[in-house]
């Protein structure tokens, strides 16, 4: 297993190398290993396929200018997603809010409230759709953190080396988003503040 | 406990802490409910792994890498941005322009020097031995000048600490006691020394009479000031009223503010 890994890497680097002399094979070998991990990612933050998929784009393309700053020995994968990230969160800041308020016009807290007698409320689309709505509520890093650790299924030690942040960080804010999201889910599921 | 809810909900916690857990909930009903509520959340999120799933199904994967690339590869930047630098100044920096950076050095350096030579300013250029003169009066006045400042800041000085002492409470004036009225008062006898030879040598008569009574003042005061009592401090600083050594300090200042050159 750790042998596959070192191989992995050793041919992301020879890939790598490849791309900074201008190979688009390697670069097209790169997006087809990375391309469903970026989309991921960028599908947790908008929930659009259209969106995800410029992010997509712009990733790669983010990428492609910035592969010379890429170090033999770093995780290359940790980095292109790093630079998703980052991209996401500037794409969010710009355009997301203010569309997403556009697409609905019903506010969280006007959304109907569950029926009592309906035990599987909580794995319906419409209990889907408003806890998007209150993951969005979360501060930036709490909202990154939860989307990458139930969206994306990311272990806590990758979250730590993508928002380059310590372990006990990425424990504490994934922590404080759950409280926080119990507390904006609470009239939604009968549960005491 | 309720911070390892989700390690729990993952399957991420050691057997041993997640049977303490499990006993825990057992026992604690507001422990059990908080894990219903973030099951109930987690669970949630679990459905959007359908979703993506779903979406993804609706993509291209094999289409999507090469539509990237041709877009990226169409677009300006044909080569990444560092590598067209890094080519640039590689090839800038060849051995075989060597000669000609050296040159534009040289020239840079030749250029500096004779811009400063041309340019500095005329008394930069006056040879070493050369002497500066001035007159003797005007040396004079300079000096005149120099000392009658030197006596205003004195005399200055010497008003706010007699000030302090006329106005202080009689008990509470010693100054050998008082560190900071103290070290003022040493001051002022150290700069006195200094200022008594331009006083002799510029035949400021009443300024230097002023400034010999306030020096005795404070002599005294400084080393027989503890022995005194409230009653004798009393008596010392209505003298200093009487003798209106304020009012002649102001007027010697006044006549050395009017008189300056």
């Amino acid at each position: 297993m750790q042998k596959a890994k070192i191989a992995g890497n050793e041919d992301t680097w020879s890939l790598v190398q490849n791309v900074k002399q201008g190979d688009k094979e390697a670069f097209m070998a790169l997006i087809r290993i990375y391309e469903r991990k970026v989309f991921i990612l960028a599908y947790s933050f908008f929930r659009n396929k259209e969106d995800a998929l410029d992010l997509v784009q712009e990733t790669f393309l983010k990428l492609y200018q910035k592969i010379n700053l890429f170090r033999s020995g770093e995780n290359f994968e940790a980095w292109l997603l790093q630079i998703s990230k980052n991209l996401c969160i500037d794409y969010y800041r710009k355009n997301y809010l203010k569309r997403q308020e556009l697409r609905s016009e019903k506010k969280v807290e006007e959304l109907s409230l569950p029926d009592e007698a309906n035990e599987d409320f909580h794995q319906s689309q419409e209990f889907r759709e408003i806890l998007s709505r209150c993951v969005d509520k979360l501060a930036e890093k709490q909202r990154m953190i939860f989307i990458m650790r139930h969206y994306n299924q990311m272990k806590n030690e990758e979250i730590a080396q993508i928002l380059n942040i310590s372990l006990g960080t990425v424990k504490s804010l994934h922590f404080k988003a759950i409280q926080n999201l119990r507390a904006l889910l609470s009239p939604y599921m009968g549960m005491p503040t | 406990m309720k911070k390892d809810f989700t390690a729990f909900l993952s399957g991420e916690l050691g057997a041993g802490r997640e049977r303490e857990l499990k006993e825990h909930l057992e026992t604690c009903p507001s422990c059990s409910r908080a894990f219903e509520e973030i099951k109930k959340i987690i669970e949630g999120t679990g459905s959007f792994q359908e979703e993506v799933s779903r979406v993804m199904e609706s993509i291209d994967w094999d289409r999507l890498p090469n539509q990237i690339a041709d877009h990226i590869f169409k677009k300006e930047a044909l080569l990444p941005q560092e590598s067209r630098i890094s080519k640039f100044l590689k090839s800038f920096f060849l051995p075989r322009w060597k000669p000609v950076f050296a040159g534009v050095l040289a020239g840079i350096i030749i250029g500096s020097l004779a811009t400063f030579l041309v340019l500095k300013p005329r008394h930069f250029m006056r040879a070493k031995g050369e002497k500066i003169y001035a007159s003797a009066d005007f040396i004079e006045k300079v000096e005149l000048q120099m000392a009658r400042r030197e006596t205003l800041d004195y005399l200055e000085k010497s008003q706010y600490l007699i000030l302090d002492f006329i106005q202080s409470p009689s008990d509470k004036v010693k100054l050998g006691q008082n560190i900071f009225a103290a070290q003022r008062t040493r001051d002022l006898l150290s700069k006195k020394k200094y200022i008594n030879l331009q006083l002799d040598k510029f035949q400021m008569a009443k300024a230097k009479e002023i400034c010999d009574q306030i020096e005795l003042l404070f002599l005294e005061l400084s080393q027989i000031s503890e022995e005194l009592t409230a009653e004798e401090i009393a008596k010392i600083q209505e003298l200093v009223k009487n003798k209106q050594l304020l009012w002649k300090i102001k007027l010697v200042r006044k006549e050395l503010e009017e008189s300056e050159v």
